[in-house]
C-alpha cells in the first residue's frame, strides 16, 4: 500500500465519522447522510483497491487512475463554487429583503 | 401640486447629513433619510433634523438604502422621488429645478448632470467620460453623468426603473432603463462640492461599472 492510499484511507474514515455526526446533530437528515456514506464508501473502496476501476477508466480514456481523480476533483471543485455563489446570492437576498422590512417596520401611510 | 420626497442614502454622514435635511425640507414635501447602518450619529441626527429617519441594522449598500426609501416613498403615496447624496457634495437650492419640469413640462425623469469643471477630481472626470462614451455607443444614451446620485422621476415610473444592481451601479441602471424605457428624460447641470476625494467610487468601480454596462446591453 503506498502512502497515497494510505491518506485516502485515513480521509475517508475521518469523512465517515463526520457524517455520522451531522445526521447526529440533525445537521443532515436521513437521506442526506445515506448520500453522503455512499461517497465516502465508495471513495474508500477505490482508496483500498484501485485496480478494480482501472478497465472502467481506460474505456473514459485516462490512462492511468490519478489524471480521473485529478479531473473529477475539478468538476466538484467548479459545482462546489458555483453551488457556494448561488447559496450567497440567495442568502445576501434574504438578508437584505428582512433588514428592509425591519427598517420600514414602524412606518405609517 | 404634486407630493415630493427627497430620499437621502446615508452612510457614516454625521458631518453634513443635519445641514442638508435642514436646507432641502423647505424644497419637499417629505425628506427621507435612509440610514444605511452607519457606524456614527446619522441616524440620530436626521430624526432630529426633521426627516423620516429609516435604519438598517447592517450596511447593504447605496442600492437597497434607495429601494428602502422608493418603498417608503410609495406607501405615503409620493408622486414625485429626488435623489440625492447626503455627503453635501449637491446643493438642496437645486431642489426645484428637478421637480418643476415633471410638474409642468411632463417629464419622466430629470438626471442631474455635474458640470465636471475645475472642481471634479481628475480620475473621476475621466472615468465619467469613459462611462458616458460606453452608454452612448451601447445604448446611444446621451446623458453627460450616467450615474449622477441627484435625479428625480416620476413614481409612477418606478417599475421601469427598478434596478437590480448592487452599491453605486444602481444610478447608472437607471439611466440605462430610463433610456431603454424610452421615458422622457432631461438632463440639467448641476454644481458639485467634493468634500472628500475618497469618498464614492473608486477606480476599480468604475472600471467594474464599465463591464456592467457592457453586460446590461445583453441582459436588459
Amino acid at each position: 500500500m503506498i502512502g497515497i492510499q494510505l491518506l485516502c484511507i485515513i480521509f475517508a474514515c475521518l469523512a465517515l465519522f463526520f457524517t455520522y455526526i451531522a445526521y447526529k446533530r440533525r445537521d443532515f437528515s436521513g437521506k442526506e447522510m445515506i448520500l453522503w456514506m455512499m461517497i465516502w464508501v465508495v471513495f474508500l473502496g477505490i482508496a483500498i483497491l484501485p485496480e478494480t476501476v482501472s478497465p472502467y477508466i481506460q474505456k473514459m480514456g485516462f490512462s492511468r487512475l490519478m489524471d480521473f481523480v485529478v479531473v473529477i476533483a475539478f468538476v466538484v471543485l467548479f459545482a462546489l463554487l458555483i453551488h457556494n455563489y448561488l447559496v450567497v446570492k440567495f442568502l445576501q437576498k434574504r438578508i437584505e429583503k428582512l433588514v428592509r422590512e425591519e427598517a420600514l417596520k414602524n412606518l405609517k401611510q | 401640486m404634486m407630493k415630493t420626497a427627497l430620499i437621502l442614502p446615508i452612510y457614516n454622514e454625521s458631518k453634513y447629513i443635519g445641514n442638508v435635511i435642514q436646507e432641502a425640507k423647505s424644497y419637499v414635501d417629505v425628506v427621507i433619510a435612509v440610514d444605511d447602518g452607519s457606524q456614527d450619529a446619522s441616524y440620530e441626527i436626521s430624526k432630529k433634523a426633521g426627516a423620516l429617519a429609516l435604519h438598517h441594522t447592517i450596511n447593504l449598500g447605496k442600492s437597497a438604502a434607495l429601494k428602502t426609501g422608493v418603498t417608503a416613498a410609495l406607501k405615503l403615496g409620493i408622486e414625485i422621488i429626488i435623489f440625492m447624496d447626503s455627503d453635501g457634495q449637491h446643493l438642496p437650492k437645486d431642489l426645484p429645478r428637478f421637480i418643476e419640469p415633471i410638474e409642468k413640462e411632463g417629464y419622466d425623469m430629470i438626471i442631474g448632470a455635474r458640470k465636471g469643471g475645475q472642481k471634479m477630481p481628475f480620475l473621476r472626470k475621466w472615468g465619467n467620460k469613459m462611462l458616458e462614451w460606453a452608454a452612448f455607443f451601447l445604448f446611444k444614451c446621451a446623458f453627460n453623468d450616467i450615474q449622477s446620485g441627484y435625479r428625480a422621476f416620476r413614481a409612477n415610473v418606478y417599475p421601469q426603473l427598478d434596478w437590480k444592481a448592487e452599491s453605486y451601479y444602481a444610478d447608472a441602471e437607471m439611466t440605462i432603463r430610463a433610456v431603454k424605457y424610452h421615458l422622457k428624460c432631461k438632463q440639467i447641470f448641476i454644481d458639485t462640492i467634493y468634500y472628500d476625494d475618497f469618498k464614492g467610487m473608486t477606480v476599480v468601480d468604475g472600471l467594474n461599472l464599465l463591464f456592467q454596462i457592457f453586460i446590461w446591453r445583453f441582459i436588459l
